[in-house]
């Protein structure tokens, strides 16, 4: 019965082992790549052996010549930049919106609710033309605000902020409200410390979407002052040559930043998104 | 009261010569995907027009025609250069996109470029793009592993004008030295033979091009025809059936075979002549990089067609400094900037007395550019849709790649593109 339950054990272990290889590949490969030269990679990626994996040579070089020829460090201050602003900012325009959407009833209030629902289900691609025409209508074309003005209203975040605000009992805000809180009171000191998790959910979503955001950006930021990350990384595939332990160096320093948010607040995404998604 | 009198007057005139000196600056932007190669250069075109400043934005190379789309539908006065696909030129004009340079050049300058290179960049008798370099492809092979596989090939009895390699040639020679070089697959060559820009229709072409086969109808504006004749349907046949005998590259994309080869994992690849240099920056000696013509299908010596075509400089139809942007763009294609531009890019020069022994040490594989220029070289498609006639073929290069039956992916990407290209029309 032990030899059963051990032999049955050892083999889930196995298959735990075997997929976590399969899920970890994307991320090793790149990683090890980036510790090596461009010709290394191409010599080894073909038959797969220990120097796939393992780097013959080690080579910190395309980390040093991101910051040294690149200049990196100016794209990532401006994607911290942009994300810095629009995390705040976002979460209080479109929580506040929630509130009144969640606690407030007004004439339109449905039409209006479902047109900005709407706003997450149309693709950034099919508003990208007329929105770079509005952009540069209002001669805002490279400069931060291009990048910042366009995120700040977002119909995710608002839809999932109006069902967490709909879980707190009307009691709390009725009772607040006898004592004289005004409506920001309630909002601010009630409502929003019970909705935590959806904050922080929101947040994360917030940070990682916008800091991977690439077709915007693209379009409405080509300077090197304004650049982001993901644009900048795009340079290193040219016409005739594509330099990848340049491309893996800078994707890895890039998914870095996400990642160390992700690990200490994966708790409260998971409740979070999850808060907001079986209530009507 | 004289003394402040005259101090005021003093800052008066001294604001005025500086709010003169201002007003003479004038600042054009390019936008290009090669933008660290004209960052390089556009000082000596500052110097050579004092006021003038030349801002350069580089744009990641697969993202170019999206942004000018974007850009240009807009009608952004952003840019005033832009550098162009040369076959997008009469795409371009038909959108409104780009200003005539008749005003910036002579007929004399505009004459010293080659023909072919002022054909696409003509439309309806106008010149509106101008050309920075043309382009050759040629087949190039790893010296190194030749001589490792003990198989001896004598390519200097070839001359590209009365003798050149038959693909059915290079596919037994490449054969040959695969199998002595990696009789089991431990090695990890990876194919024969690889195109460079696989499944894009700047290479692929030339296959029916050699057999005679054109690129579409005389007015730009019908695949039918064309790309369903015996001559393009023979290319596709001899195309999939050698990408299924595992003689040419497949899984790789466009432009990856370069680096494959760069590190001895192909033996023998078509690429452009500039490709040279890019394979001495990837770790390539001189002395491991062969090149010769592009090879001819046999009993078709004399149809020969090799790629040509390059970037091309233009001015934007919405930019507010034509004058400047003209006088840049004349500077950049046919002035010193041309000069300065093919020393670094080593590109195949736009016009004959462009070919000195000082382009050729820089870049010996452009002997065979010299020779095949102006004889084999077939331009690209001239139509006002060429992004839709790439987005097809490209498409339909890489399904026949993939084992899709022939018959059915011409019939679909005719019936596509015929359909496309009469929006065009009128």
């Amino acid at each position: 019965m032990t030899l059963k339950k051990n032999l049955t054990r050892a083999l889930l272990v196995l298959g735990l082992l075997l997929i976590s290889v399969i899920a970890l590949f994307p991320i090793l490969y790149p990683l090890v790549s980036s510790f090596r030269t461009d010709q290394e990679i191409y010599q080894y990626n073909t038959v797969f052996q220990l120097h796939t994996l393992w780097p013959e040579h080690w080579t910190a070089e395309a980390y040093g010549a991101l910051f040294r020829d690149y200049h990196f460090e100016r794209f990532f201050l401006n994607t911290f930049l942009v994300v810095g602003v629009i995390l705040p900012v976002s979460v209080i325009m479109c929580s506040v919106a929630a509130y009144a959407f969640a606690f407030y009833h007004f004439r339109g209030q449905k039409p209006l609710y479902a047109l900005l629902l709407l706003t997450f289900m149309v693709p950034g691609e099919a508003i990208a033309l007329p929105l770079y025409q509005l952009i540069n209508g209002l001669g805002l074309v490279n400069t931060y605000s291009s990048l910042i003005l366009p995120s700040l209203a977002n119909g995710l975040t608002l839809f999932m902020y109006r069902q967490a605000f709909k879980d707190v009992p009307i009691s709390l805000l009725e009772a607040s409200d006898l004592d004289g809180a005004s409506w920001f009171t309630c909002y601010w000191h009630v409502v929003m410390p019970l909705c935590v998790p959806t904050t922080i959910a929101m947040c994360l979503m917030t940070f990682v979407n916008e800091w991977n955001n690439y077709l915007w950006p693209l379009l409405a930021a080509r300077k090197d002052a304004v650049k982001t990350i993901t644009v900048a990384i795009t340079a290193f595939k040219e016409e005739n040559v594509v330099h990848w332990n340049l491309i893996y160096s800078s994707s890895m320093i890039s998914a870095l930043i996400p990642v160390l948010l992700f690990l200490p607040f994966q708790k409260y995404f998971v409740s979070g998104i999850a808060s907001g998604s079986v209530k009507g | 009261m004289k003394k402040l009198l005259a101090l005021v007057l003093a800052l008066v005139l001294t604001a005025a010569a500086a709010s003169f000196a201002l007003a003479e600056e004038e600042t054009i932007r390019v936008y290009t995907h090669m933008g660290a190669q004209i960052e390089a250069i556009k000082d000596a075109f500052e110097a050579a027009n004092p006021g003038v400043k030349v801002i350069v934005d580089n744009c990641p190379y697969e993202s170019l025609n999206d942004q000018y789309e974007v850009l240009l539908s807009s009608k952004s006065d952003e840019y005033d250069v832009i550098i162009v696909d040369g076959p997008n030129t009469a795409a371009y004009v038909s959108r409104g996109y780009l200003a005539p340079l008749t005003d910036y050049f002579t007929t004399e300058e505009i004459g010293a470029f080659s023909e072919a290179l002022v054909k696409q960049g003509t439309v309806n008798g106008t010149f509106y793009s101008a050309p920075m370099g043309d382009s050759c492809t040629i087949l190039y092979y790893n010296k190194a592993l030749l001589a490792e596989s003990g198989v001896e090939f004598d390519f200097s009895q070839f001359d590209g004008v009365n003798s050149r390699l038959t693909w059915t040639g290079l596919i037994d020679l490449a054969t040959q030295v695969t199998k002595a070089l990696d009789p089991d697959g431990s090695r990890g060559i990876l194919f024969p033979i690889a195109f460079g820009q696989v499944s894009e229709v700047y290479m692929m072409n030339t296959l029916p091009n050699s057999l005679g086969g054109a690129n579409i109808s005389e007015d730009g504006l019908k695949v039918s025809g064309v790309i369903d004749s015996d001559a393009w349907m023979e290319a596709l046949r001899f195309y999939q059936d050698n990408v299924n005998a595992g003689i040419f590259d497949r899984g790789l994309g466009a432009f990856e075979g370069y680096g494959n080869f760069y590190a001895g994992k192909i033996p023998f690849i078509v690429m452009t002549t500039d490709s040279y240099n890019y394979a001495l920056a990837g770790g390539m000696k001189p002395e491991d990089i062969g090149f010769t013509y592009l090879p001819a299908f046999e009993g078709h010596e004399d149809q020969v067609a090799t790629a040509c075509g390059n970037w091309t400089a233009a001015v934007s139809a919405f930019s507010n400094h034509k004058e400047t942007a003209g006088r840049f763009v004349n500077w950049i294609t046919y002035g010193e900037g041309n000069d300065l531009f093919l020393k670094q890019e080593s590109m195949v020069p736009n016009m004959p007395s462009r070919f000195t022994e000082e382009l050729y040490e820089v870049n010996p594989a452009l002997v065979i550019a010299a020779a095949e220029s102006g004889v084999t070289s077939v331009p690209r498609a001239v139509t006002p849709g060429f992004n839709e006639y790439c987005a097809v073929l490209n498409a339909m290069w890489e399904d026949i790649r993939n084992g899709a039956d022939i018959e059915d992916s011409v019939a679909d990407a005719v019936a596509q593109l015929d359909s496309a290209l009469e929006y065009y029309a009128d």
